[in-house]
């Protein structure tokens, strides 16, 4: 299968309604970036510590796919996940616990900022690993084909002699498979751990998204410097998935590729690796002054903002109303308001000893380990 | 043979007399039976049944095996997974199907290739309940055969406990036993904690033993045992060298010592209690493993029993372990390299000699 470049089709919203682009895409398109930009100044303004991880520019790439997203499908992100998150409906007050280290952080404050997670939605809290993520979401998605074998909805089909079977399996017409996302940015697809995913994933014909952020940077290594292909949707065809490359900026596009992606893995048809064009505004981490690249890129880049874009879009579409952008604006920045107070105001600290307590889930073994914690203390 | 059932009533049990491997494979047998949601997946464990043959055949009545039919054949492709040769895709992938609900069981064929999955391992498997507050957890169990003398060279012999050990939140048993491979095994798969089984592949077909035939039969797990019980000498080893110090201790009685044996079987958490327990009782420890000696099994049970039984210790402890170096091939070098019922027993006559 060769990759391709998705059809532009004539209207550039793909035929997204009007109430659709507000509530499905706008809204969660705007909330990450004015939560993300708000974290960003709490940063600099030393509210929270460690460092920040912002996904400021990649809010189109994470939207699009995140809002195909249904309860039981697992989210393995890497460190700029946000819109992909806030699509799947993370409130702000969890991503603000987590960034300011609360107890109330789905996490228990155990992971540093923008290692986010949430047990309740079924997103795993990614390690500095990049590229780890991407092999656990094809393990998800074997366990989602057990699902529906154990239904009894899987037929194996056997090659003529009996013997083999990998990924040639059939689901039965109606049945719907869960599915897994995963995502990771350029510098992933150089690692060993996205090959073995793929790999996986294509003999088995696993319901997996996989999401390749192309930002051009990988911290500071330019993608040219980490991948010998020109597109990284490219890298598909060798796994036996297809694999598309679309405007990362566009969230119409996104949404349309993830679509189509989505429908053919719940129904049996397998992965897709998807590649968006997209870019950071800020450096890797708030530490990163980013000095790699040149001014000139980022504002090339800014001019085609998501937000900017998405206006555009509607505009020439019919679509577009300066009502609902505002009234989706003041809803949501109510909500960040609310949820900082709550934050700075109302969470509370966790108990300093805590992490011991949940190293092991038999208490014994953590019991263990404080024995050995608390004679430390008093000797 | 009479024993006590798991709920405490006294019940007549049958058992079989098996070999250690079969004691794996028939664990995994009757846990997929009991629970839909355990999978083994591996590098051929499915139509070839494992290179060992654990994913392959459950035990008849008599004890051997029933050859006319593999677990690939009895429960399927999906459930009896032929991984790629990958790793990382086979330990990620376990993770990834434990957070959705499963409690797969995979293998690594030679503990000498697990290294390849470290991250996975170590930054995810590990670390899910801590960094998910309690919340979610990874019940995968991961088995894999380790140790020497079977002639495996470099990268077919290794001892590599001590670095899952040494990781921090993973749970790390060592049965030396065909009755302690069954319930430590059903004790790991049924465990919502990250469990890395290791089997040495030495005790494989050369010891058997009396399992119970109860498909609730578990070992807990972090409890060691006294498999020996003596008033002058500790011994603490696991593995093929617990049957070493066996052999030494039947020597050893015979010239009038009374050894007390310890096997600790969860390599981690560890059950230290029961061994400074004992060292303080004979006030001489020898602790025995093939791992490598610098930061490994031995010198962590040394640590922690002088600090726990040192007023009552009247030598010091001894280690001996297998050399900081990788494994050597040859016969002779292989022969040298692991500890000797030799090496053991003179270490054991010095802690006798002294006070």
């Amino acid at each position: 299968m060769n990759s391709k470049k998705i059809n532009q089709k004539q209207k550039k919203s793909f035929g997204v309604d009007q109430q659709t682009a507000f509530e499905v895409l706008y809204h969660p398109l705007l909330k990450a970036r004015l939560l993300d930009e708000r974290m960003v100044k709490l940063f600099n303004q030393g509210r929270f510590g460690g460092t920040y991880f912002s996904g400021c520019g990649q809010e189109a790439t994470n939207v699009g796919a995140g809002v195909h997203m249904v309860e039981g499908d697992i989210l393995a992100p890497s460190h700029r996940q946000l819109g992909a998150m806030v699509a799947r409906g993370i409130t702000a007050k969890r991503v603000l616990a987590q960034v300011y280290s609360t107890a109330e952080s789905p996490d228990g404050a155990q992971q540093h900022p923008c290692h986010f997670g949430d047990p309740e939605l079924d997103i795993v809290s990614p390690t500095g690993h990049v590229a780890i993520q991407v092999v656990l979401a094809a393990g998800s998605a074997y366990a989602y084909l057990l699902d529906a074998y154990r239904k009894g909805d899987v037929k194996i089909n056997w090659d003529k002699d009996g013997i083999v079977w990998a990924g040639n399996w059939t689901l039965k017409k109606g049945s719907k498979l869960n599915c897994a996302f995963a995502f990771f940015g350029d510098g992933a697809t150089a690692k060993g751990d996205f090959h073995e995913s793929v790999n996986f994933a294509g003999i088995h014909k696993l319901p997996v998204i996989y999401m390749a952020e192309n930002n051009i940077w990988a911290e500071s290594v330019h993608v040219t410097e980490n991948v010998p292909v020109e597109r990284l949707s490219d890298r598909a065809a060798a796994y036996g998935m297809p694999g598309v490359t679309v405007d990362g900026q566009n969230v119409f596009e996104v949404y349309h590729a993830v679509q189509e992606a989505v429908e053919r893995a719940r129904s049996g048809g397998g992965p897709t690796l998807v590649e968006c064009l997209t870019y950071r505004y800020h450096g890797h981490s708030m530490i990163d002054p980013a000095d790699y690249r040149t001014d000139e890129e980022v504002e090339k880049w800014k001019k085609r903002d998501p937000l900017i874009v998405f206006e555009q879009v509607a505009k020439e579409d019919g679509i577009w109303s300066d009502k609902l952008a505002k009234e989706t604006e003041d809803r949501i920045n109510n909500e960040i308001e609310e949820a900082i107070d709550w934050v700075e105001d109302e969470s509370t600290k966790p108990k300093p000893d805590q992490f011991i307590d949940v190293t092991f889930r038999d208490p014994k073994f953590n019991d263990a380990i404080r024995k050995r914690w608390e004679k430390r203390k008093n000797v | 043979m009479m024993q006590f059932a798991r709920d405490g009533r006294r019940e007549k049990m049958s058992s079989k007399n098996i070999s250690y491997i079969q004691a794996i494979t028939d664990t995994m047998w009757s846990e997929m039976e009991i629970d839909e949601t355990v999978f083994v997946l591996g590098q051929d464990c499915g139509r070839y049944g494992g290179v060992f043959k654990a994913t392959a055949w459950r035990s008849e009545k008599d004890g051997k095996p029933d050859l006319s039919k593999k677990m690939y054949d009895e429960f399927g492709p999906l459930r009896v997974l032929d991984a790629p040769l990958a790793e990382n895709a086979i330990i990620g992938g376990a993770i990834g199907a434990a957070l959705s609900g499963y409690r797969p069981i995979a293998e690594i064929q030679f503990m000498d290739f697990i290294d390849c999955a470290m991250g996975h391992i170590v930054n995810q498997a590990g670390t899910i309940s801590f960094k998910t507050n309690g919340s979610w957890c990874c019940p995968i169990t991961i088995r894999t055969p380790y140790g020497g003398g079977i002639g495996g060279g470099m990268t077919h012999s290794q001892s590599n406990e001590a670095w899952f050990c040494h990781a921090g939140g993973l749970v790390v048993t060592a049965p030396s036993t065909p009755r302690d491979a069954a319930g430590l095994l059903r004790s790991c798969i049924r465990a919502d904690d990250p469990c890395v089984y290791i089997e040495h592949k030495g005790l494989y077909r050369a010891i058997t033993g009396d399992v119970p035939d109860d498909p609730n039969f578990t070992i807990e797990l972090g409890k060691g045992k006294v498999v020996r019980e003596g008033s002058d000498i500790t011994l603490i080893s696991y593995g093929a060298m617990l049957h070493k110090c066996l052999s030494v201790a039947e020597k050893l009685e015979s010239e009038g010592a009374s050894v007390e044996i310890i096997d600790p079987r969860t390599l981690w958490p560890m059950d230290e209690d029961l061994m400074i327990n004992s060292a303080c009782k004979t006030g001489r420890c020898v602790v025995v493993a093939e791992s490598h000696a610098a930061y490994g099994f031995t010198s962590e049970v040394a640590a922690r029993v002088q600090e726990g039984a040192f007023w009552n210790l009247l030598t010091p402890i001894r280690t001996i372990a297998g050399p900081d170096t990788p494994f050597p091939f040859e016969p002779g070098m292989e022969a040298a390299y692991l500890p000797s019922d030799d090496e053991i027993y003179n270490s054991c006559k010095r802690a006798l000699g002294d006070g």
